[in-house]
């Protein structure tokens, strides 16, 4: 235990800042760049008190990482701090449109509260599409991701391919880094538009919730199976992508797919995570649900408490350890957004997970109506009835405009860790990241202290439960591969 | 009632109470060890800031742990065994400490911090006086076609030189 003694001989000279935290018997040390060091207590008043032995692999491995102050201490750490925070330099780069807010399926947990199959008054129209378009183009970020969200994308097919061509077509002079993302539940595909996707080199992803019973459960569709039609199309569409791109590129696509965890995952862990690897994916991302649309309506059938998920993601995350322990590659991608912050220290475009967060600075949504949002989680809260987020019209407002306003620094200031009582002295802070929206819809507020905070509460389990697992030597490594891989896959910006 | 001589503190009708020397203990290190516990007691610091605070805390009677409008069905609470507040005394003096150690270092690096954080920004981010100066720096009044650039001094040496040497040509 630490005593006043030990306290009152703190080496200002050679110890740097540093925040810790006792965990499982050793004490972990983070500092402002994300490094980090399991001490133990014998090891840790040594250190504090500048008595470790400099010849010594902890001294060396603490100077290394930038815990103990020397010549090159400063010039490091501002290299280092500089490259971690660069994301803020280069302006949104994620764009996210919803072409209709209509959807033939009837999800229960349906985050963007979708509207009727027939009711055409939620499509885009070909000029606010154009204007979007050119609006996107004007980011200072060299780095372009459109994605197309939903409603269901596919119901308004003319807008989408209308969009895609003139994106690419523009491109040619504008020479970005452009990357067109489909997010589909792909049961009206055919092979005329997934064509049209693959020869535009449009990524395609879609939902699946794992097995056939759970992914059924939770994606309702009156028309057919859900799960079936979605499997079938994976299949089609990696065997299309297969073909296309066989000896002309290393990591050719694949379709992507995004689970949503329900109470009905809970227990289908296994299942779940099975079904992913025998379709073929690499990955999978174990999100949680978030307070929007009308998963709000759906408590008794797919809620669960922050606990249970904490319980839940643990188990499943040693499940795919397991399968990594018997050679099979496969990943969390929740758990690997949080692995490059603390093994690579780097921040990827998973905007609600970085500080500050990506509403307006990193991604920008455009609702079908042309009205512009903070980000996608906003623009659900405006589908509640509720236009807190909504930085303008497209047809209104310049870029300038969308981004340069009041809302837009507030929502930064909001998702700032830096600072914040509860996060500032907090072990976690390098890596952990805020939701402004998410703290509005449950507390009122986008300022919402750490304290009594659900998502900060599963997150700050995550965190401390992958810290947990990398002090064995064989889960690092296979952590550290984790990340390897993903970067072949993902824009660091 | 419960008096714990070595820790030093009462429990009595559910309230825990203690008192912290503030020439040991820094009063934001009170504040910082206090806010760690808010979701777990209710806590009010009382006393004199100079001398001596006491803090007194009050068992919640729920867990709000899991309030998100949400999970407020479910909550977490309803399962939970109630706070041992003497136990929480004694994490309390714990993170006492924990709390002086984080104060001490972020004092003594506060400085350098301020400087690496401004130094690291200062040139991810473009600034907008080195924008306005790169502007003036391309722009070409340094060419000066009209003069106006120049001092009396200069305008008028230069004119006389020039009207010597044309007069001297004329000598000539």
């Amino acid at each position: 235990m630490l005593d006043l003694k030990t306290i009152e001989k703190l080496d200002s000279k050679s110890v740097g800042f540093f925040r810790f935290k006792k965990l499982n018997g050793d004490y972990l040390l983070t500092n402002d760049i994300g490094k980090y060091a399991f001490l133990s207590e014998t090891d840790f008043k040594k250190f504090i008190t500048g008595k470790l032995n400099r010849k010594e692999k902890i001294y060396q491995g603490l100077k290394k990482n930038l815990f103990i102050k020397d010549k090159n201490y400063q010039a490091q750490l501002i290299e280092k701090y500089r490259d971690k925070n660069r994301f803020l330099k280069f302006g949104p780069s994620l764009h996210i449109i919803v072409v209709t807010l209509r959807c033939n399926h009837n999800c229960v947990y349906c985050h963007a509260s979708a509207g009727k199959t027939d009711d055409k008054s939620l499509d885009m129209d070909m000029a606010t599409a154009k204007k979007v378009v050119d609006n996107i183009f004007k980011t200072p970020n060299d780095a372009v991701a459109i994605e197309f969200q939903g409603g269901e994308p596919l119901l308004n097919w003319p807008v989408v391919k209308f969009i895609v061509q003139y994106a690419r077509e523009k491109n040619k002079l504008e020479k970005k880094n452009l990357q067109i993302r489909f997010v589909s539940n792909l049961s009206v595909m055919d092979e005329e538009k997934m064509n049209f996707l693959l020869n535009n080199e449009v990524n395609i992803c879609t939902s699946l919730d794992g097995d056939e019973e759970t992914h059924n459960y939770n994606r309702v569709y009156l028309d057919g199976n859900s799960f079936k039609q979605a499997v079938n199309w994976i299949k089609k569409i990696d065997k299309a992508y297969k073909a296309k791109y066989k000896g002309k590129k290393k990591n050719y696509y694949r379709v992507g797919a995004l689970i949503t965890v329900t109470r009905k995952t809970l227990a289908n862990y296994k299942q779940v995570i099975d079904t992913y690897i025998k379709l073929g994916f690499k990955t999978i991302y174990l999100r949680y649900l978030n307070p929007f649309g009308f998963a709000l309506n759906a408590k008794d059938k797919i809620w669960y408490t922050p606990e249970e998920y904490i319980d839940f993601y643990k188990n499943a995350l040693d499940y795919i350890l397991e399968k990594n322990y018997q050679g099979r590659h496969f990943y969390d991608f929740m758990a690997v957004t949080y692995l490059i912050k603390i093994l690579f220290n780097k921040d990827i475009n998973n905007l609600d997970m970085r500080s500050p967060c990506g509403a307006g600075i990193g991604q920008l949504a455009y609702n079908y109506n042309g009205d512009v949002y903070t980000c996608d989680e906003g623009r659900m809260i405006s589908r509640m009835g509720d236009e807190m987020f909504k930085l303008g019209n497209i047809n209104k407002n310049n870029f300038e405009q969308l981004i340069n306003n009041d809302l837009c620094k507030s929502i930064c200031l909001a998702s700032c860790t830096d600072g914040q009582a509860g996060y500032e002295d907090n072990v976690y802070q390098p890596y952990i990241g805020i939701c402004p929206v998410y703290n509005y819809s449950v507390y009122n507020n986008i300022f919402q202290a750490p304290k009594n905070n659900v998502k900060y509460m599963i997150d700050e389990a995550i965190i401390e439960y992958l810290f947990i697992k990398l002090k064995n030597r064989k889960n690092k490594d296979i952590f550290t591969e984790w990340v390897e891989k993903s970067q072949t896959r993902e824009i660091y910006r | 009632m419960t008096d714990n001589k070595s820790f030093r503190f009462k429990i009595k009708d559910n309230l825990l109470e203690f008192k912290i020397n503030t020439k040991i203990y820094s009063l934001s290190a009170v504040y910082q060890a206090a806010y760690l516990f808010l979701d777990k007691v209710y806590i009010l610091l009382d006393g004199d800031p100079q001398k001596e605070v006491v803090v007194i805390m009050k068992e919640k009677s729920s867990f709000a742990s899991a309030s998100a409008k949400a999970m407020a069905d479910k909550k977490a609470s309803e399962d939970k065994e109630p706070v041992d507040l003497e136990k929480i005394a004694g994490e309390f003096y714990n993170e006492l400490l924990n709390q002086l150690l984080r104060e001490k270092v972020s004092q003594t690096n506060a400085k350098i911090r301020e400087y690496i954080v401004s130094q690291a920004l200062y040139n991810a981010v473009p600034n907008e006086v080195d924008e306005l100066l790169k502007e003036v720096e391309e722009e070409d009044w340094q060419e000066d076609p009209l003069g106006i650039a120049k001092t009396w001094e200069e305008q008028n040496l230069e004119g006389k030189k020039s009207k010597k040497g044309k007069m001297s040509k004329k000598g000539k």
